[in-house]
């Protein structure tokens, strides 16, 4: 009886973290170097390292190689045999509103879209909701980095990109504010002889880029703060990424030439769809990266390519476009890998179609240089997956590091599944 | 009686319009009754579509013509009118037009009496929507008029009637243009009348219906599919109606019904499908259509004459869409081009397919463009004498008026039109149109035409002047010495201005017109008036257009089908087939077979083996292939008009099967994906919405071809938040739903038990007895109580899932297909004791509240418990790629690879009912196969022939062949138009 209790009582401490529904603990820091020895190591960059090890301390890789070098080189870190299994780097999300929105349809837990059309200095970052369920469902997967949008008006306002695992938004914050949202007006809205609500909107980012040049050359000190023209001076020196959204072909060419223009610095083309393959060539001309990102949509037009939308990030990468991927719905983040692996069946290697949602999305957000491929110095932002993680019969995925913490891949899927398989094995 | 007597009574009967006003009207003021004897003398009569006489005279009166032959003696008072070298034909008929009958206008709120609103807020639901509305004895859905009669609210319009004259019209068929029945319609003439009266020719002539509620204050119906069913529950009605003793229940519209069933019936229409719908219908009931097309009959010639549908066929031909910008072009869908291109050839196909049909004027953009358009059709090969008759003869025949109208013989309505020549010649002039023996003039005949060379001296000066001259437009031209001057001139009555500019100098003359000279007085440029007269020379040189044979072109392009992009010019035909060395998943206990071959014969798998022999058959390398059955999908709402009947609450009689779209390009897409067979079901809008049809995607065939053969009904039940949502009706909860299904099931009990009663009786006794309704909305819930059809129940949160198992299990039946059921697993062990099947998303979730617990294990844990377990796709791209769902079944939930692709396919079709012919590689199934470039579970899987019944629909490199075809073909057209545009 006694022995019962105990097992009961341990049962239920085991159990506790699903019981409560929560999302998990966030890991605390790194505290011991860690190998993990003896898998293919994916590096994210087009490589595949055989019988490799990865060797990690204060939440950077110290070491990439063989697996006897690596191991022997780091005798000190905790030694995790990985043998028969997959390295990858972390993989990274754009353009989403993790954090932001929790249930479709509700609109008082939605918080990325905010009134008015032009609001530059609208930050994503001070709202992104560390106890949401959704980065837990999604990181289990393999998602480590999201870049979260503001999404409504003509400049929907920064951007940031988050790593998923954090108590509080400032930590969880890997680049704050590096980027600016424009969603350009359809070229549709154009033409009629008249002075359209294209030619408007035109025109009011005209003013709009004037006013902030000229607001930033004033060195006064009684100059008044104007928080929706600061964010401009990133965009000019090139610490600021500007993401258009363009609609169709022409406004793509539009958007483009118009913001090399006002000065803007880097530059890259979400939604990469039919339209923009439409014009691959001035993309190349221009070296805008594309995040290519409805994959499951049907085609364009009536006489698309039946395929059309599954062959586009093959299609973009293959023509030398740095070209990233993402899933257009948030909540079904937990796809991203398999929409990338979709693009094997339309001419990209497995390494290649790893590298659209890893290397390639870090280079698009301005975060190469921390992570996006297993390389010494880089954050140890790492899967460990018993098969391929780009095709649903392999996928499995079994322990993830961000900076070097491992992480809880408990969700709120696995939960209900627990709590209720108990439902069954009580009859 | 002396015969002398005797012959003058029987003149007074032969002619006695000569010597009586032929209405009622009193006379106020003084008497003015004009001469009404014409003898139109000389002409070439075109008597009707298959008799010419010529140089024939026609005597008329009192607007009737009496005599038509040579050499008529001119009665005493007559008019005299001289025909020589001009043309007679009998004027057309249009029998889809609203002429001089407005569109009714929505009940007024003063109009609806309705109930206290306390007693509405009681009622709730279907009864307060069907309450609100006037109390008077019409039908009780306000879409249902047959007791309204055109001629009720017709009134003459002038200017309207002479739009339709100037086209040639003499009479036409009006209708009102509002509800699903619309009521009779009349057969007037276009006449200008002080009243109604005269005009009328046959009056209640037809009845008239149409899929669209119109004005209706009726919520119901708002969907096509309801619109079906109410037509239905209308004849049905009236069976029953007619079956009632006296004194126990009027109904106008059913009287009516009574009283028109044996009038012609017109349907009007919006498309093509709704040809064969209206047609569908009709046959239910013994009748058939006089079908309002639409100018797409070409793209299913076939279907359209084996529906037995009559037309009317309107001559609108689209202007071309604009390509002027090759990005904004990328928008404009090969249908739109195509028709373009074919549309003016719709008539000739329709009539060489053999289908009767009338012209009508409807559908233009104005009416003045039904001539040039007529003749478009028949310079693109529409046959003369057949367009004559579809605008005389059959639609007099389909009047019941072939005795008044359509053909120039004594005793007719002396409508008719007077020419210059052919009149499907281009350049063909109608000068009258006489309509009731009044003579109405379009373009006068004896107006002057300037047309020719004329020698012109003004002062000492000489020149040569040319005058084209038609209708309206005159183009001068100035001859001096070498040169050719353009000159502005212009005509008003006898009065001519003719200016032109020569060296800089300004030329004006003003003159009038002498015989078939000009004179006048005019000014140079310095200012002196002088004389000047052109004198006619010579006509003009007719010009080479004119002289050339007419040569009818060829029909451009091809038609596809369904009508859009990769549709099929070559249809698909079925193959012998041996799929040879595959991987072949059998979804049966054989599990999954390495090295092994499917022979396929008659559309059937005859054989699976290895090394199988067999001679005449096409045979494919399935080496690294793998082959599995066809998709099956649950779930969808692809390729149908209607999604939701939302006017009612409760819509079980309304049928997916009858608004069946085959035009729909997500067919094509989803064979692409290896899918084979849909379940199309009604959306979730009410507690219990419409019955769902299973259709095998077999692209290009008609809607009634792409059902699957004697198939189960599944009645969709919906719960949760989609039916709360729909706001302002019963309900507004989940409490509220299960009552309303449950009161629903124990009225469709009753009446079930009222027939049981009533077919058992005697034939004695039932001849004393009132026959019970028929009552479709009850009639398909007593189909599911008493297992002729299932229930698809749409649930999300487990609350609700359990209420209908538990309801479902009162009225002793078995929630036959729980969908969506995202909290499915929660309640999983209580399923598979209930026994119900499930079919849900994949891994959906937090797109709306009761979806918040989902969770992609959902799916495998119910499969543990024992339930039969589908995933369905509910969204035309995600049918692209069921395969991938059901791989991500072993991602969650580590399930057999094979049970895996169970999910969507041999369980589908166990849940549809369809598990003796689809769903598993099993001799004597359909061969419904997809061949797989590698495990279909991977994302690394592409389809790559997909067969249905041995039929291949889709194959990677057709695929490209049919995109490479469309680009080429929209490429040739948009080259076509703009070289049109260029000219």
């Amino acid at each position: 009886m006694k022995k019962e209790i105990i097992t009961l009582i341990t049962a239920l401490f085991i159990l506790l973290p699903s019981l409560t529904a929560q999302v998990p603990v966030p890991a605390p820091p790194q505290s011991e170097g860690i190998v993990l020895s003896g898998g293919t190591v994916h590096t994210g960059d087009g490589r595949v390292i055989e019988n490799a090890a990865v060797a990690f301390d204060n939440g950077v890789i110290v070491a990439v190689g063989s697996a006897a070098e690596v191991t022997s080189a780091h005798s000190s870190f905790r030694r995790v045999d990985v043998t028969g299994k997959h390295i990858y780097p972390g993989l990274i999300m754009p353009g989403t509103n993790l954090g932001l929105a929790e249930i479709g349809g509700h609109g008082v837990a939605t918080d990325h879209t905010e009134m008015g059309r032009y609001n530059p200095g609208v930050r994503a970052i001070v709202a992104y909701n560390t106890d949401s369920h959704v980065p837990p469902v999604i990181r289990s997967a393999g998602v480590l980095l999201a870049q979260i949008t503001p999404n409504s008006g003509v400049i929907p306002g920064l951007s940031s990109v988050v790593q998923l695992d954090a108590w509080t938004w400032d930590q969880a914050a890997y680049k704050k504010d590096g980027g600016m949202q424009v969603n350009w007006p359809s070229t549709a809205q154009a033409g009629g002889g008249g002075r359209s609500a294209y030619d408007r909107t035109v025109e009011e980012l005209e003013t709009l880029f004037d006013d902030a040049r000229a607001y930033l050359s004033d060195t006064s000190p009684n100059r008044r703060r104007n928080l929706n023209l600061e964010p401009f001076e990133g965009l000019f020196d090139g610490s600021r990424i500007l993401y258009i959204n363009a609609s169709d072909a022409r406004g793509i060419m539009a958007s483009i030439l118009f913001f090399k223009r006002q000065g803007v610095q880097r530059i890259v083309l979400l939604n990469a769809t039919e339209e923009a393959w439409l014009v691959r060539d001035f993309l190349k001309e221009h070296d805008i990266p594309v995040i290519a990102g409805h994959v499951h949509s049907m085609p364009r037009f009536d006489h698309s390519d039946t395929r059309m939308t599954y062959r586009l990030p093959a299609l973009f990468m293959k023509e030398g476009i740095l070209t990233g991927l993402t899933h257009s719905s948030t909540t079904y983040g937990f796809n991203l890998p398999f929409v990338a692996g979709q693009a094997v069946g339309y001419g990209l290697t497995p390494e290649e179609a790893l590298q659209l949602i890893t290397l390639n999305n870090a280079k698009i957000l301005g975060i190469d240089d921390r992570t996006g491929s297993i390389e010494v110095g880089k954050d140890a932002n790492l899967l460990v997956s018993g098969g391929d993680i780009l095709d649903l019969i392999s996928h499995d995925i079994e322990t993830a590091f961000i900076q070097g913490r491992e992480i809880d891949l408990d969700n709120k899927f696995r939960q209900l599944r627990d709590k209720f398989n108990q439902k069954f094995e009580q009859r | 009686m002396s015969l002398k007597r005797l012959l003058i009574i029987a003149a007074a009967f032969l002619i006695p319009a000569t010597f009586f006003a032929q209405d009622n009207y009193p006379v106020i003021g003084i008497r003015d009754v004009r001469p009404s004897t014409w003898l139109l003398q000389g002409a070439r009569v075109v008597v009707d579509y298959q008799t010419t006489l010529e140089d024939t005279d026609i005597l008329i009166r009192d607007g009737k013509i009496v005599e038509v032959a040579r050499g008529i003696r001119v009665p005493e008072g007559a008019k005299v009118i001289d025909l020589q070298g001009k043309s007679v034909y009998p004027s057309f008929i249009d029998l889809n037009t609203n002429y001089g009958v407005a569109r009714g206008g929505r009940e007024t709120q003063a109009q609806i009496t309705g109930l206290d609103p306390s007693v509405l807020q009681m009622l709730g639901g279907a009864a307060r929507q069907s309450a609100q509305r006037i109390m008077n004895a019409d039908y009780w859905n306000q879409g249902i008029r047959e007791n309204f009669d055109a001629l009720s609210m017709f009134e003459p319009s002038s200017s309207e009637a002479a739009e339709f004259r100037s086209a040639g019209f003499g009479t036409v068929m009006t209708y009102r243009n509002d509800g699903i029945a619309r009521g009779t319609s009349a057969l007037v003439t276009l006449a200008d009348e002080e009243r109604a009266n005269k005009v009328v020719l046959v009056d209640r002539m037809a009845t008239n219906f149409s899929f669209a509620r119109g004005t209706s204050a009726d919520g119901y119906p708002n969907s096509q599919f309801g619109s079906i069913a109410l037509l239905r529950q209308f004849y049905y009605d009236a069976e029953w109606y007619n079956a009632l003793p006296r004194g126990m229940f009027h109904d106008e519209a059913l009287e009516a019904e009574r009283r028109n069933r044996e009038l012609p019936k017109f349907f009007d229409v919006n498309n093509l499908n709704e040809i064969l719908r209206a047609q569908n219908l009709g046959r239910e009931f013994g009748f058939s259509y006089i079908v309002h097309g639409n100018g797409t009959e070409y793209r299913r010639l076939n279907d359209v004459k084996e529906s037995g549908a009559i037309l009317t066929l309107p001559l609108n031909f689209p202007n071309a869409p604009d390509v002027s910008d090759p990005y904004r072009a990328q928008g404009v869908g090969i249908a739109q081009l195509k028709h373009w291109e074919m549309a003016p050839f719709n008539p000739r196909m329709v009539a060489e397919s053999g289908i009767e049909f009338a012209l009508t004027s409807a559908n233009l953009r104005r009416r003045a463009d039904f001539l040039g358009n007529l003749r478009r059709a028949v310079a693109n090969g529409l046959d003369e004498s057949l367009a004559l008759r579809a605008l005389t003869e059959i639609p007099a025949r389909i009047a019941g008026a072939e005795d008044m109208v359509g053909a120039v013989r004594p005793g007719m309505v002396a409508n008719l039109l007077i020419t210059s020549g052919d009149i499907f010649s281009t350049d063909c002039v109608i000068y009258e149109n006489w309509v009731q023996g009044r003579q109405y003039v379009i373009n006068p005949m004896d107006a002057i035409n300037l047309s020719g060379v004329y020698d012109l001296n003004a002062g000492t000066r000489r020149y040569s002047l040319e005058i084209e001259h038609a209708g309206n437009r005159i183009t001068a031209r100035i001859i001096s010495g070498g040169e050719t001057i353009r000159a502005e001139a212009s005509l008003n009555a006898d009065l001519i201005n003719i200016r032109f500019a020569q060296d800089g100098e300004r030329v004006r003359f003003s003159g009038v017109v002498k015989d078939s000279d000009l004179i006048g007085h005019g000014q140079f440029g310095d200012g002196d008036w002088l004389a000047w007269k052109a004198t006619y020379r010579e006509p003009m040189a007719t010009r080479e257009r004119q002289q050339r044979e007419r040569t009818i072109p060829e029909i451009p392009g091809r038609v596809m089908y369904p009508f859009m992009a990769y549709g099929w010019y070559e249809r698909p035909q079925q193959e012998d087939m041996l799929i040879r060395n595959a991987t072949v998943w059998t979804m049966e206990d054989d599990g999954i077979l390495e090295n092994t071959d499917v022979l396929v014969r008659g559309g059937k798998i005859v054989e699976i083996g290895r090394s199988i022999q067999a001679r005449n058959v096409r045979e494919i390398d399935g080496t690294g292939y793998h082959l599995t059955p066809g998709l099956i999908d649950e779930h969808s709402h692809i390729a149908t008009s209607a999604t939701n009947e939302t006017g009612l609450n409760i819509t079980p009689q309304v049928r997916v099967k009858d608004v069946i779209n085959p035009d729909s390009r997500a067919i094509y897409q989803q064979l692409a994906g290896g899918l084979t067979t849909s379940h199309l079901l009604h959306g979730s809008a009410n507690p219990i919405g419409g019955q769902g049809a299973i259709i095998k995607l077999r692209w290009g065939a008609g809607a009634d071809e792409l059902l699957v053969e004697n198939q189960t009904t599944f009645l969709k039940h919906a719960l949760g938040e989609n039916v709360k949502r729909a706001g302002g009706r019963f309900p507004n909860t989940r409490m509220g739903t299960e009552q309303i299904i449950r009161d629903n099931y124990l009225r469709a009990l009753e009446y079930a038990e009222e027939w049981r009663a009533y077919n058992a009786l005697s034939r004695r006794e039932r001849e004393n007895a009132i026959p019970p309704r028929r009552d479709l909305q009850l009639e398909a819930i007593a189909d599911v109580l008493e297992e002729r059809s299932f229930m698809a129940c749409h649930t999300y949160v487990q609350s609700e899932t359990n209420m209908i198992m538990r309801l479902a299990e009162e009225f002793g039946i078995v929630a036959h297909t729980l969908v969506h059921n995202n909290e499915g697993y929660k309640v999983a062990d209580i399923t598979a004791e209930h026994g119900a099947a499930v079919s849900v998303f994949s891994d959906w979730w937090a797109y709306k509240n009761e979806v918040w617990e989902g969770t992609p294990y959902n799916a495998s844990m119910l499969h543990e418990q024992g339930v039969l377990t589908v995933i369905h796709s509910d969204n035309a791209e995600l049918a692209r790629r069921m395969n991938q769902e059901a791989g991500k079944m072993v991602l969650y939930g580590n399930m057999d690879h094979q049970d895996a692709l169970a999910m969507v396919t041999i369980n589908a079709a166990k849940v549809l009912h369809l598990d003796d012919r689809i769903g598993s590689i099993k001799v004597g199934k359909d061969a419904d196969l997809v061949l797989w470039t590698t495990n279909p579970l991977s994302m690394y899987a592409r389809a790559e022939l997909t067969m249905i019944e041995g039929t291949v629909y889709y194959e990677e490199s057709r695929d490209r062949e049919l995109n490479e075809y469309f680009n080429n073909e929209r490429n040739r057209i948009i080259q076509k138009i703009l070289s049109q545009q260029g000219r």
